[in-house]
């Protein structure tokens, strides 16, 4: 056995014992989650030196049929360092957390399921071991994201399954491509194959692609996103948002640096769609009241950015090392204070139950602690200098002007200009979150509700905040290993960066400059409605057009009432058909025999009389049996009437099978004139 | 003397069903026992008969070249004949618990074992004719356990049931004597009787085919001819979940792999071209299945056009006529039959304990009921098609054969199935665990609720063992796959 085979297995071992012994005493099993994380994250953290030297591979053959084949290099060890990190923090914050909540034990084992599952996403190298994973990821996060069981999750479980399970096919699609075209799963072999592919390789990319890219809520699948995020409880939130969207865009770099060898095209692609979702996200950020749903779609902004740094990374080919580790190191920073941020929104529902921004103002005004890790938490989104966001940032910018100068296309030149902006954005939606939450008074909590917030719910925040500012200040500690990375898989070496530099701190400010003017123009103007007791915001974008509601599902909608229809008609076709010809045959034979025989053998006796009749249809006997029953009775009722009950219970049963005999024969009559009509035509 | 060995599979149970019969060999107490006993006992001798080194082959009963008796044990015997005593058994502990409130449980056992020996018979044919006369008694020893409870509703489904398997024999029958016209012989061989491709009257070789598939396509539900299998629903669930997962259309499968490939064989059919007439049936009783089912709130006839439509796909992979294909197909009879099993008797649990039998019932049993629901989420996640499940491994194999008939909108088809077929049974799931009805209980009701529903252990096992072989033929496919390869290589 293997380092990697126990990192996999003890979250999955870890979930079932966890679940046990959940059934005895929560206590212990809180305890038992913590230590479990804790032992997870030595385990990641000494698996560092050998990392650092080369990737390691360990194969379990016959796992699946294609067998298990883990691989870590220092992509997936950062990944999994975020993970193991995020796990632990989350795991001792959640403790705090759902005190109130009901069925911990169910949400813990499922917390750890997605552990395993997530650590399984990060480590596989074999494409079918990914799928596995990543499904069963989607599958096991779902009781995460339903976990308060209201209207309003359920509403936003339903979206966030149907998208995961509609991803993972459509990735499976991808895969049997892939797989028939190169032949292998590894994904390492299919990269010597698959680029030299024609278009067809265009086709495999974005099939397996469509997958990720639901996952990171690239635009316009990203439907799922605000809903699940506000609904599900926030630690699992802060998971989502930190941990399970990076699984999406590890995808995305799998699939165009591994298998695609940096695809121009695509890369472009992903470049534009980056650039929207910093906008769309962005600017829908800006919009909401709910402090959750401000985060949700930051999230969806900051994944724009990560896009971006992996389009530039296919655009500049084997110069593209800068704008990997740049991309990578922003996927980290974003976990780190993603996660702080809803650890912080997270304290606050706790307490008041609410998250609306405009009932909330005030809330964390006289509350240091909690004031300063958020406010770390917003400098680092922001990229203030002097904390983690501002280095990525740096670096992509510095990637894009790279772009600029290798291809002097003035595509690039805009869009480093759109890449301002878009900071401006993000400094735009936290100052409106930070100025309403922190900065406003409001006498209501003054003084109130300190004693609630915990300390076991501050730690792990002051960890993150620690992290924020170290990297912030020591860039080059988490930098050197992810160049060296880049360089070691063949990317051109990279020239020093330099982070800290009057430049790169200007552009810094110019985002901030242009956040604060959003601010102070658009959202305190436009959106702050002042009344008679204060002020208030609304949300304008709740009338917008909505790719959900308006576009996917009533088109949806109307493909299933009409296949509907259609195969409703398929179903009862044939009995139709049926029917109609029994029933037409039947009506013919009834017509002309049955007055006749009435006729002729009106003398007969009854029994005989009905016994001819049989041909007509059973009501029609039954009613005929009573009216000559009724008529006849005072004249033949000695004669006949031991045998007519005899007879009629006869004639009853005769006729029941008559019908199902009859029914069956016409039945093969239609069927052989069917089949002849058939070799008429074929001969 | 392995002769007879080899036969008693078939005869066991008819003998069992003899004494079943008489109220004083085999008193009322006994049973249940007796058929357990029985039905063991038999599954051993399967066993013996499949793995022995008897003779493999012997006629019974041969008057000419047409009627003819002749068994032959062969790799497609061993996997269908396996199949079902494995799932036989199983379905026998849970119908010992299930129907211990029925009526008339004598009835029902004498034709469940008697039904057991016919599709044995089904399994060890050897030729066409044995084959068309263990299918006819198939229906008519089916037709009880169909028209088990006596009300209107179940008689009018059993005669629904017979005109439809009856017309259905009578096209096989035309195909028969077309194909007989042609070869004179009808007998099982690998690659197909035909030696040469050349040299027949394509036309009647194509009719034959047609209407050959289209008959035995009634058992396996095949569209436009599967309106009775949701109707047979009325059944005990036992019945239902092993006559409409396993036994009756299972048949139907395997006649078809029987005619596709053991007598035409895929030369013969690739070079009349015929597939072409039959795959938009195909295609349709795949999508139809799963959006029909979409559509029913009863759980059980939920299941039924379920059942159509993973009917569909093995047809499909039987029709795209190349080794991987074939696979997949045999792996999703295989697969289909034991997620299929699980998922009714999970349904029947929940009837039986609760009486409920809508979806918009069940909201919050998973909590009562924990064990029966995860079985069937496990269940539902292998139809689906999510690894590490033993439904994933068929997909792909038939994802595979898809590609190797150069076909995308297969796989499309399939997808596309497989997102309705999570449409339709996840909800059920997530009604059960995480719907809550009444979300502000008092706490005094919360604990009068969490009294557990679970089923006796006798209903239960059953459920828990298919589970775990539904994970364990995900996780580790590979002893079934090289098995199946030694089936296919039969076949091309």
């Amino acid at each position: 056995m293997n380092t990697l085979v126990y990192i996999l297995i003890l979250p999955l071992l870890g979930a079932f014992i966890g679940y046990y012994i959940g059934t005895k005493n929560e206590m212990k099993r809180d305890l038992f989650n913590i230590v479990l994380t804790a032992i997870e994250l030595l385990l990641v953290i000494t698996l560092f030196p050998a990392i650092n030297d080369q990737a390691i591979e360990y194969m379990v053959p016959n796992v699946m049929g294609t067998g298990l084949h883990l691989k870590v290099d220092m992509l997936r060890y950062a990944m999994l360092f975020i993970s193991a990190l995020a796990w632990f923090l989350t795991t001792m914050y959640s403790t705090q957390y759902l005190i109130k909540k009901k069925n911990r034990n169910r949400y813990y084992f499922f917390f750890m399921l997605t552990y395993a599952m997530t650590i399984g996403v990060f480590m596989s190298e074999n494409i079918i071991n990914l799928f596995t994973f990543f499904e069963g990821m989607s599958l096991t996060s779902y009781a995460l994201v339903i976990h308060d069981e209201d209207k309003y999750s359920h509403e936003a479980g339903k979206s966030y399954l149907a998208m995961a399970i509609a991803g993972g096919l459509v990735m499976l699609f991808g895969i049997f491509l892939a797989f028939d075209y190169t032949g292998t799963l590894d994904i390492e072999e299919m990269g010597k194959i698959l680029p030299n592919l024609g278009d067809i390789k265009y086709v495999i990319a974005l099939l397996i692609m469509f997958g990720f890219m639901i996952k990171a809520s690239v635009f316009p699948l990203h439907t799922w996103l605000p809903k699940a995020y506000t609904a599900a409880p926030t630690p699992s939130s802060a998971l989502l948002s930190g941990i399970l969207l990076k699984t999406g865009l590890f995808g995305i770099i799998i699939v165009l640096v591994e298998m695609m060898n940096y695809d121009m095209p695509i890369a472009v692609l992903l470049y534009c769609l980056g650039l929207v979702n910093i906008f769309l996200g962005g600017i829908l950020a800006m919009m909401q009241r709910n402090i959750k749903r401000i985060i949700a779609y930051s999230s969806m902004s900051q994944t724009g950015f990560m896009l971006m740094g992996i389009g530039l990374v296919g655009i500049l080919g084997k110069e593209g090392g800068l704008a990997l580790s740049a991309t990578i190191l922003y996927m980290i920073n974003h976990a780190f204070f993603k996660i702080l941020l809803f650890m912080g929104t997270g304290i606050i529902y706790m307490i008041l139950g609410e998250l609306s921004i405009n009932k909330i103002s005030g809330f964390g005004h006289k509350k240091q602690k909690l004031k300063a890790f958020f406010l770390i938490g917003v400098l680092g989104l922001c990229a203030f200098p002097g904390f983690n966001g501002f280095v990525s940032k740096t670096l992509l910018h510095e990637a894009i002007l790279e772009a600029y100068h290798l291809t002097h296309h003035h595509f690039f030149k805009i869009t480093e200009y759109f890449f301002i902006i878009g900071g401006g954005l993000t400094v735009a939606y936290m100052l409106k979150l930070f100025v309403a939450i922190f900065m406003e008074k409001n006498s209501d909590f003054y003084g109130k509700y300190n004693e609630l917030v915990h300390k076991r719910a501050l730690i792990p925040m002051g960890i993150l905040a620690g992290l924020i500012v170290f990297i912030g200040v020591f860039p080059n500690a988490i930098l050197t290993p992810l160049i060296r990375y880049a360089e070691g898989i063949g990317f051109d070496a990279i020239s020093h960066v330099v982070i800290y530099s009057s430049e790169s701190v200007i552009y810094s400010m110019m985002s901030l400059l242009i956040g604060v003017l959003i601010y102070q123009l658009f959202i305190q103007r436009k959106l702050y409605v002042k009344n008679k007791t204060g002020g208030a915001y609304f949300n304008p974008s709740l009338g917008w057009f909505s790719i959900e509601t308006d576009l996917f599902e009533p088109v949806l909608k109307m493909l299933y009432k009409v296949f509907s229809f259609l195969f409703t008609l398929i179903d009862n076709w044939l009995l139709f058909t049926a029917k109609i010809l029994a029933d037409g045959i039947k009506s013919i034979s009834n017509v002309d025999i049955v007055t006749s025989i009435d006729r002729e053998f009106k003398s007969v006796p009854l029994g005989a009389s009905m016994m001819l009749k049989g041909l007509k249809s059973k009501k029609d006997a039954l009613k005929n049996i009573e009216a000559k029953v009724k008529i006849n009775e005072a004249l033949e009722l000695d004669l006949v009437q031991g045998q007519t009950s005899k007879l009629k219970e006869l004639i009853v049963k005769g006729h029941s099978k008559m019908t199902s005999i009859s029914n069956s024969i016409f039945l093969f009559g239609i069927v052989v004139v069917f089949c002849f009509l058939f070799v008429y035509v074929m001969g | 003397m392995g002769q007879i060995i080899m036969l008693l599979p078939l005869g066991v149970p008819i003998l069992g069903t003899l004494l079943i019969t008489n109220k004083k060999i085999i008193k009322d107490e006994y049973v249940t026992k007796f058929v357990a006993g029985v039905l063991i006992v038999n599954f051993l001798l399967v066993l013996n008969a499949l793995f022995g080194n008897q003779m493999l082959q012997i006629h019974v009963l041969k008057v000419n070249d047409f009627l003819d008796i002749y068994f032959k044990i062969d790799q497609m015997t061993r996997v269908f004949s396996l199949l079902a005593s494995v799932l036989w058994i199983l379905t026998a502990f849970y119908a010992f618990e299930y129907m211990k409130h029925e009526q008339r449980t004598r009835q029902f056992y004498t034709f469940f074992t008697m039904t057991l020996a016919v599709i044995l018979g089904v399994a060890y044919s050897g030729n066409l004719f044995t084959l068309y006369a263990y299918y006819e008694l198939l229906t008519l020893c089916t037709l009880p356990l169909v028209i088990h409870t006596g009300t209107e509703e179940a008689l009018a489904s059993g005669k629904k049931y017979m005109i439809y398997s009856f017309a259905g024999a009578s096209l096989v029958i035309l195909g028969m004597m077309i194909l007989y016209s042609i070869t004179g012989t009808m007998t099982f061989t690998p690659r197909g009787i035909f030696n040469d491709i050349e040299g027949y009257d394509q036309n009647l070789i194509r009719f034959s085919y047609i209407a050959m598939f289209l008959g035995f396509g009634v058992k396996a539900a095949l569209v436009p001819f599967h309106s009775w299998l949701p109707n047979a629903m009325v059944a005990p669930t036992p019945v239902s979940a092993l006559l409409h997962a396993v036994a009756v259309v299972k048949s139907g499968v395997f006649s078809l792999i029987r005619i596709t490939y053991f007598i035409f064989g895929a030369s013969m059919i690739k070079a009349v071209d015929v597939t072409k007439y039959l795959i938009p049936f195909v295609v349709i009783t795949v999508v139809m299945g799963s959006l029909l089912a979409l559509h029913q709130d009863h759980l059980k006839k939920r299941l039924a056009y379920s059942t159509i439509s993973q009917l569909g796909y093995i047809l499909l992979g039987i029709l795209m006529l190349n080794p991987n294909g074939l696979i997949g197909a045999i792996l999703h009879m295989i697969n289909h039959a034991v997620i299929k099993i699980t998922l009714f008797f999970a349904v029947g649990s929940i009837s039986h304990m609760t009486h409920k039998k809508y979806i918009h019932q069940i909201s919050g049993l998973g909590k009562k009921m924990p064990i029966t629901f995860i079985c069937f989420t496990i269940a539902a996640v292998s139809l689906v098609g999510i690894p590490p499940t033993n439904g994933f491994v068929s997909k792909w194999f038939l994802g595979v054969g898809a590609l190797n008939a150069n076909n995308l909108f297969y796989i499309f088809i399939l997808l596309l199935s497989a997102f309705f077929t999570a449409g339709y049974l996840f909800p059920v799931s997530v009604t059960a665990f995480f719907v809550n009805e009444k979300p502000n209980l008092e706490v005094q009701e919360e604990a009068t609720l969490s009294d557990s529903l679970e089923p006796s252990p006798f209903m239960l096992f059953p459920i828990v063992i298919l589970t775990v072989i539904i994970i364990g033929l995900g996780i580790f496919p590979n002893a079934v796959i090289n098995f199946l390869g030694g089936v296919v290589a039969d076949a091309f």
